[in-house]
């Protein structure tokens, strides 16, 4: 994004997430004999996010985006007026695979009992836009209607766009939500190509201990919901979006490179004509995968070598693996520019106290997609 | 002129059960062939005789993939067609300035449905495949084949994708973040959205006929359009040969049902108008629409209140070209826009095939054989479940001074 200045106030947030440690359960019969651990939403929890009288029948997904857009309108109090209903306001969201749990029910359907079976419900939901237009019904949101669904792309790619309709004047709030929803197929699907570990302990990413099995990640789900405003709007926002970049690889399987990515990291500082002296933290997407910890760890080092002040911190071992993940980074980011200071979900693993003005997100992926968000006060 | 660099087309391919090709399409066009068929992809109890837009042929041997998706090798031949139709030199243009953004529903469902039918039938646990199922692998096959190393995602608004992704194609571009940027649609046939909406009763067992007044429902169809857009300045540097300019576009959500449109099209209109808006011309500079016209009742109905709330009794010429391909889902926005700017330079509007009589509900008279005609502007309207509605305009070339 090379907007000169920053492109965006994030003016409100919300999160929804599952607690902190993995849930186990027995794998599927005839998939697995051990069991499996995620970190996964409890059903309490999924079910107070959205009032019973709202509800005709909504997917996992609907309620967690619903649950955390409701909480990021609720949280405008105090600082701006909350997103009107109307053509004003625009919905951007990012999900890899949204309602992916009413898709697989449907084909299920057709599977085991037969086409007659096909139940028209499921397929309205198993349309990626789902989350998006259920957000626009329940909210009454008439701007721009986005739905994006690249894999870690996903929710880069709605904040991007969020802040280009604020810059372009086409919308007066933008909604840009991070989603996804675990289902069971996408455990059997990331635990048959190796994806998942079956290591029941949190995940612990860069830390010097790995876990039993340290290959792997556990996978989680969760979602986080911003109010974005045009830049100079709202006096008091809590933070700026002052830069969002994501990338793919031009190659299938790409072999990661610490150098490449150190340099991508690099160019998105010239770009965004911030300087690393003037990044406090360095939030890592690191989701405790050892394969990964490695490339992330090099990108640390190379950066703390260039300004040695900077703290390193990561986040995944409170929600675990999922495409969208970056979007609850974000929440965290935002949080710490906004109280100057660190929560206690990021985990430091190096560095030390210092200025908290400006957050830079890293995220990278085994497929080789990387992105870089930069947060600043 | 706002300032914003314009946004020219270069480039295009597209595939669907019309034609492998632009001159096949338009030659099924200018002919009123459908390519409506019986659908002989995969065996189907309750649909398999329904007439569906199916690609006949295999399109693996024209997108030179290893592997992937019928989705995948669907958009690659129209990526291909549209690379080559843009007629890059070397270099072609900045890696990371090149973006690619695809409108995409269903990706490589066939291949979860194989998974699941090996899990649940054959008892066995057997990932291959499961990889290629996502619906983003089509815009990053895309991406690897012509060097796209920009901005790189994939759009799913249900039905109106192909038009959102052509919307931000345009966005990238005017917002600096790209100079080159391939964008469209995709979706291919199976067992889902074929099943889907037959059990919301909106298929037609006879074919489509959209905007009739015995129609019954919209044909399910499958293929892939793409795009190369560029600024201006960009296409003109290099000597390219401009084939349209992308006036304007409109993106809007009716919030009003999760399946069905607003009944009175305000969401569309409001698309309409803002595409209208974006390009700085008034309803009357309109010559041709290419509707979305699905065939079903309500989307008809809709539709046609839209176009008359905006256009009133001058409304420009109208046509659905469904009949032709199918409702061919993500890819439909971007197909439908192709035809558009194939009838600014044919000079010629598509027809309405299938139409016999229109509804007497319908205030619209849409164009039943294909006609020669004067046509400077043509907008390709979209609607998808959720409500999303886009619209995107075209211009000819010669209608505007070209920047220097």
């Amino acid at each position: 994004m090379t907007f000169s200045g920053y492109a965006a106030d994030i003016v409100a947030a919300g999160v929804v997430r599952p607690g902190s440690v993995p849930v186990t359960r027995p794998a599927p019969v005839g998939v697995a004999q051990e069991p499996w651990s995620a970190y996964r939403l409890d059903a309490a929890t999924l079910q107070s996010l959205s009032p019973p009288e709202r509800i005709k029948r909504m997917g996992r997904g609907q309620e967690m985006a619903i649950g955390a857009v409701q909480r990021a309108i609720d949280s405008c109090a105090g600082r701006t007026d909350p997103p009107a209903r109307g053509s004003g306001t625009a919905v951007s969201v990012g999900t890899a695979w949204a309602e992916e749990g009413d898709e697989i029910t449907f084909l299920e359907n057709l599977i085991k009992l037969g086409e007659k079976a096909a139940k028209p419900a499921y397929f309205v939901n198993s349309v990626k836009n789902a989350l998006a237009s259920q957000l626009a019904l329940t909210f009454g949101f008439q701007g721009e209607n986005q739905t994006f669904a690249h894999d870690a792309l996903s929710f880069e790619s709605a904040l991007w766009q969020g802040a280009h309709l604020l810059r372009a004047g086409r919308a007066r709030h933008a909604i840009v939500c991070g989603v996804e929803a675990l289902v069971e197929f996408q455990e059997i699907h990331g635990h048959l190509l190796g994806w998942y570990g079956t290591d029941p302990t949190p995940l612990a990413p860069l830390a010097a201990k790995k876990r039993a099995a340290g290959q792997g990640t556990l996978p989680g789900e969760g979602a986080a919901a911003f109010v974005l405003t045009a830049p100079g709007i709202v006096a008091s926002p809590l933070a700026r979006l002052a830069f969002v970049r994501a990338r793919g690889p031009l190659q299938r399987a790409p072999v990661l490179s610490p150098k490449a990515e150190l340099a991508f990291v690099e160019k998105v500082l010239r770009d965004s004509d911030v300087s690393l002296d003037g990044v406090g933290l360095v939030l890592l997407g690191a989701n405790g995968d050892s394969a990964l910890d490695g490339i992330y760890a090099e990108v640390a080092r190379g950066l703390r070598a260039k300004s040695p002040g900077l703290s390193i911190g990561v986040y995944r071992h409170i929600i675990g693996d999922f495409a969208t993940a970056s979007a609850l980074g974000f929440e965290l980011a935002v949080r710490v520019v906004a109280g100057r200071s660190v929560p206690n979900e990021v985990r430091v693993v190096d560095g030390g106290p210092g200025s908290f003005e400006r957050v830079l997100l890293y995220h990278v992926t085994s497929a080789g997609t990387h992105s870089a968000i930069i947060v600043s006060a | 002129m706002n300032g914003r660099p314009r946004v020219v087309v270069t480039g295009m391919g597209i595939v669907s059960a019309a034609g492998w090709t632009l001159d096949e399409t338009w030659q099924a066009i200018a002919t009123g062939q459908s390519g409506l068929r019986t659908l002989s992809l995969f065996e189907s109890p309750r649909c398999g005789k329904l007439p569906v837009g199916e690609v006949v042929g295999d399109p693996q041997t024209r997108s030179s993939l290893a592997s992937g998706s019928r989705s995948d090798h669907l958009a690659m031949w129209a990526a291909r067609q549209a690379y080559e139709d843009a007629k890059f030199g070397t270099p072609s243009f900045a890696s990371d300035r090149g973006a690619v953004v695809m409108g995409a529903l269903t990706g490589g469902m066939m291949f979860t449905e194989e998974f699941l039918t090996r899990l649940h039938v054959e008892k066995r646990a057997d990932g291959q495949h499961l990889d290629d199922r996502a619906c983003c692998n089509s815009a990053d096959r895309i991406a690897e084949a012509f060097g796209l190393g920009g901005f790189r995602t994939t759009v799913s608004n249900a039905c109106a994708s192909g038009g959102a992704a052509l919307g931000l194609g345009c966005d990238l571009i005017e917002a600096g973040e790209a100079d080159v940027a391939f964008a469209g649609g995709v979706d291919s046939l199976n067992r889902v959205v074929l099943n889907g909406f037959n059990s919301l009763m909106l298929v037609s067992p006879d074919g489509c006929r959209p905007f009739d007044a015995e129609r019954k429902g919209m044909s399910v169809g499958e293929g892939a359009g793409v795009l190369v857009l560029e600024s201006e300045r960009h296409a003109l540097a290099r000597g390219a040969r401009v084939r349209a300019w992308l006036a304007g576009r409109g993106n809007t959500c009716d919030a009003h049902h999760v399946s069905a449109p607003q009944p009175e099209g305000r969401g569309l209109h409001q698309a309409m108008r803002l595409a209208l808006a974006d390009a700085d011309l008034a309803p009357a500079a309109v010559d041709y629409i290419n509707a979305h016209g699905t065939g079903t009742a309500d989307n008809d109905l809709v539709e046609a209140k839209a176009i008359a709330a905006l256009f009133g009794e001058a409304s420009p010429a109208v046509s659905s070209t469904k009949r032709f391909f199918g409702h061919t889902l993500a890819a439909a926005g971007a197909i439908e826009a192709i035809v558009s700017v194939l009838a600014l330079e044919k000079q010629a509007i598509p027809p309405n095939l299938g139409l016999r009589t229109v509804d007497p509900k319908i205030a619209l008279a849409p164009i039943t054989e294909y006609r020669s005609a004067k046509l400077d502007v043509a907008m390709s309207t979209s609607l998808g479940f959720g409500g999303n509605n886009s619209a995107v305009l075209f211009r000819r070339p010669g209608t505007w001074e070209a920047a220097t």
